[in-house]
């Protein structure tokens, strides 16, 4: 499953002072169960 | 026309304005002469200053490129970046590819948590390869509830002639039940000294980015 989102790519152009394009496409942010031994292991990469 | 006589000349007619030889437009206000605000741009500070070249807002992005950047000529970009990121996995990184192209950087990592209502405090230094200058080490546990806080204030030394390298001053909060708070101090390096950077990419490595990003060069 997971959570779809749409998400944007943004290009700003600093001579333009703008945004000179924006992409929208969607993505699947899955789904993880917490386990707190591997949020300590990516915390304290023992 | 000398000074003396420019000012006397602004206290007798309140809307004289005098024009200097750099260009700085004196105006007088209430028989007082000084240096319009409008006159004074970054440029003529002599002891330099950032100057802001980018102000994005960031509604659920997953990447954002700056283009039409010169680093030989900027010398040094200063990124900052504040909001809230959205993730359901972790750690994720908020990453800088310069020229938008992946390059590998090694970087030194100083994170720090302090005690939370239900956590101790500690601290941590790591070393890692990443695939750009890193910006943030996002960390969240609980993955299933609102958007985290973020905010990044970073300086990269774009020149070439010079390993570029990358500090960046992170902080991200963890609104688990333990309510951890991250600040990061980090040091990326990469080796090139060659290729000039004319834009770069930041980007999240999954999930969305709200907020604001601001881009500064250096005068």
């Amino acid at each position: 499953m997971g959570k779809k989102v749409i998400a944007r790519k943004i290009v700003y152009d600093v001579n333009e002072k703008r945004v000179i394009s924006v992409e929208k496409y969607e993505i699947i942010l899955p789904d993880i169960p917490y386990d707190e031994n591997e949020y300590n292991k990516a915390v304290y990469g023992v | 026309m000398g000074w003396v006589t420019a000012y006397v000349l602004a206290k007798k007619y309140a809307d004289t304005k005098v024009v200097q030889p750099d260009n700085e437009t004196l105006e007088a206000v209430d028989g007082i002469l000084r240096v319009k605000d409008g006159g004074i741009t970054p440029s003529k500070l002599s002891f330099g200053t950032w100057e802001k070249i980018a102000d994005v807002t960031l509604s659920s992005v997953s990447s954002v490129s700056i283009t039409g950047l010169d680093g030989d000529t900027d010398k040094m970009y200063r990124i900052v970046i504040y909001g809230k990121v959205t993730v359901t996995t972790y750690p994720e990184w908020i990453l800088l590819k310069p020229n938008g192209t992946t390059i590998s950087t090694e970087c030194i990592l100083f994170h720090r948590r302090w005690d939370g209502p239900n956590a101790s405090a500690s601290t941590n230094v790591t070393h890692t390869t990443q695939d750009g200058f890193v910006l943030l080490k996002y960390f969240r546990s609980d993955l299933s509830s609102s958007a985290g806080a973020v905010f990044v204030d970073a300086v990269l030394n774009a020149q070439t002639g010079f390993p570029r390298v990358c500090l960046s001053n992170a902080f991200n909060d963890d609104s688990s039940s333990e309510a951890r708070y991250f600040h990061f101090d980090i040091a990326s390096e990469w080796y090139d000294t060659t290729t000039n950077i004319t834009s770069f990419d930041i980007s999240l490595t999954a999930g969305t980015l709200d907020g604001r990003l601001l881009v500064f060069k250096v005068l």
